[in-house]
């Protein structure tokens, strides 16, 4: 029998438990969709992002990034957290000794991508952004990914994630910590479901 | 330091934690989103779910690689996997394996709606990386390759099928810490599956029957390989299938008769590890627990050797017998003693002994022909050889199973205290002992 399982940290052996939906009611792509059409507060007609969609994306969720690598084969990683600029770009706050390869193709000049779920809701939103570059986060970029890490962990609790296992999942080292900016040119709906991929467009 | 490989890295790969995916398009723009689970193929291959044609599924087409960040959910270690597209299964072994994880991940996270698998996306794994990460000491397990050897020692010594059958349950129980468990055998003339042991559950259920393809048991009994089940999921129960099954074949007073299938009410994990011999399905080993992701990859490794020894030692119990002769009729032992009334219904073999279902198909067949002769000649001692070679039977002639009918027979008649005792005495060999005086009916 195993032991160690990431799952149900309270479970009493032997006991019957019932299972619990980490996601009751779901999000869904027309949700999104319609949303955003009824959205008419903005960060600006420059921006892709609306304001709502903006706090979202800062708000303690899953950031999971892509950058396009040698020969389209692509990097994939995990971001720490995400903070929307003053001028519109996009900052994700990666830890550097996970993220080399990453970075180093940002730098070159290639594009990305970062998707942000909410495992509670599997609302998710992929942004597309171009541009990057990265750098030194500051003293508020690292108080962010402290707090939207903590937000993050209390959410793999409450779908029942061990807490061993979310501390050591949402661990942060913030003088590890890296910026990676970009401009956002496009954001999609990604929750799972019938709509997914469709762009959203205000 | 060692090359990573993916049996080392299998505990990341069963989808307790989502893996992240991306792809890019010929341009390189880059597309990323969480996927449920990589599933383990062989050491060089993966498996991602295709359950939506996305721009994910547009970009693999025209560039035929990934790269995907597994955890694992033990340890928090993290690798990247860069992935090259081979090819699609929509149907068979690999597919079904992975739809049924799916159907307990979907159903856990509450998506049953909408997670559908459409095909299962073959890689060759090109490489694999190390990503730092905060990394958690692995928790202390079982040492399944040990508990397997363990109880290979115990149920090989076992002399019949009924000792080795139960002997084996309870080394899952004592070596795996497994508390649920049944060995069901395949009756290839119906195509369904006769429980033929139990451990841990109310009622033995012996007689129970689970069709082809119905259930994690029906599932890999049909496509001949381990199917498992981290959270519980109502795609996979079976007291539905059994009885949905029986009602289609137009057989609604059989319903009344079913044996109630013995497993638990609410399972979380389920794993349900085929018996083969030469390829082809003879029964099936099926554990399960009300715990959630209790059976991994390790645990699927031993039941499937644990499954290939019971398999060889049942062909060995098998050829022993059959190396018997026939014995000479006895004379009868049921001199005075109670009525015993035998109802039989040619229509599917049932037989019901004081208006007591016992048994159909062709476990009740030969309970039909043994009581004939009985009753006929006072006959008692029988060999397995003679239902061999009797056509009436109709045994198929390729994995017949009959030391199976014969011990779901000899439990139904001992659990059901019908009167009628069948009584192994020597490999190959048994006597049809009856406490009263048989009086036969036909229908």
């Amino acid at each position: 029998m195993r032991v160690g399982m990431g799952l149900h940290p309270s479970s009493d052996p032997g006991k019957a438990k019932p299972d619990m939906p980490r996601a009751q009611r779901p999000h869904s792509p027309e949700a999104e969709l319609e949303a955003l059409s009824a959205c008419k507060d903005d960060l600006g007609s420059g921006s892709v992002l609306t304001a709502e969609l903006a706090e979202f994306c800062q708000s303690g969720v899953s950031v999971i990034i892509a950058v396009g690598g040698r020969g389209n084969v692509p990097l994939s990683g995990q971001g720490c957290a995400c903070r929307v600029l003053e001028d519109g770009r996009m900052r994700i706050l990666l830890l550097r000794r996970s993220s080399h390869a990453l970075l180093a193709a940002a730098d070159r000049g290639a594009p990305v991508a970062v998707t942000f779920s909410q495992p509670l809701t599997h609302r998710s939103i992929q942004i597309k952004g171009i541009n990057a570059a990265t750098g030194e986060p500051s003293l508020s970029d690292r108080q962010a990914a402290v707090e939207q890490l903590a937000g993050l962990e209390q959410e793999l609790r409450d779908v029942d994630y061990a807490r061993s296992f979310t501390e050591a999942y949402c661990a942060v080292d913030v003088g590890d910590l890296v910026a990676l900016d970009f401009d956002p040119v496009a954001a999609f709906v990604q929750t799972p479901g019938p709509g997914a991929g469709a762009e959203l467009r205000k | 330091m060692m090359t990573l490989r993916l049996p080392e890295i299998r505990n990341a790969l069963e989808g307790i934690v989502p893996s992240i995916l991306a792809t890019a398009d010929v341009d390189g723009i880059p597309n990323v989103s969480l996927i449920s689970h990589v599933q383990y193929v062989d050491p060089d291959h993966v498996a991602l779910s295709y359950q939506f044609f996305n721009k994910t599924r547009r970009n693999l087409l025209a560039t035929r690689l990934a790269s995907v960040t597994v955890v694992d959910p033990d340890t928090n270690a993290q690798y990247r996997l860069t992935l090259e597209y081979l090819e699609t299964q929509t149907s068979g072994p690999l597919f079904e394996i992975m739809r049924a994880k799916l159907a307990g991940i979907a159903s856990h996270s509450g998506m049953q709606d909408v997670f559908r698998l459409l095909g299962s996306d073959v890689f060759r794994v090109r490489e694999i990386e190390p990503v730092a990460s905060e990394v958690m000491a692995r928790p202390t397990k079982r040492n399944a390759l040990a508990a397997a050897r363990r109880s290979c020692e115990q149920f090989s010594r076992a002399s019949e099928m009924g000792e080795l059958f139960d002997t084996l349950l309870a080394c899952l129980q004592q070596h795996f810490g497994i508390e649920h468990a049944m060995v069901l055998m395949l009756d290839q003339i119906s195509n369904r599956l006769y429980t033929v042991s139990s451990r841990g559950y109310p009622f033995s259920g012996i007689g129970s029957e689970v069709g082809l393809g119905d259930g994690v048991i029906g599932v890999a009994a049909a496509q001949r390989v381990p199917i498992r089940i981290g959270h519980m999921t109502s795609q996979y129960t079976y007291r539905a299938a059994v009885l949905d099954s029986a009602r289609a074949a137009g057989l609604e007073w059989a319903c009344a008769n079913a044996i109630a299938f013995p497993g638990l009410e609410a399972p979380q994990s389920q794993i349900a590890v085929p018996i083969l011999c030469e390829d082809q399905t003879m029964g099936v080993l099926f554990a399960e627990s009300t715990e959630p992701n209790q059976f991994g990859y390790d645990e699927e490794d031993a039941l499937t050797l644990i499954a290939e020894l019971v398999s060889a030692r049942v062909a060995l119990l098998q050829k022993d017998e059959t190396a018997e002769r026939a014995q000479p009729a006895l004379p009868g032992s049921d001199a005075g003693g109670k009525a015993i009334r035998l109802r039989h219904y040619r229509i599917d073999n049932s037989v019901f002994v004081d208006d007591v279902y016992i048994i159909r198909g062709v476990a009740g067949a030969i309970l039909w022909k043994l009581a004939r002769e009985h009753a006929q000649s006072g006959r008692v001692a029988f060999t397995n050889r003679e239902l061999r070679l009797d056509p009436a039977l109709r045994l198929p002639d390729y994995i017949d199973n009959l030391e199976a009918r014969l011990l779901l027979l000899q439990r139904r008649l001992s659990e059901r205290g019908a009167g009628i005792v069948i009584d192994k005495c020597g490999r190959g060999r048994f006597r049809f002992l009856v406490e009263g005086k048989l009086s036969l009916e036909e229908t």
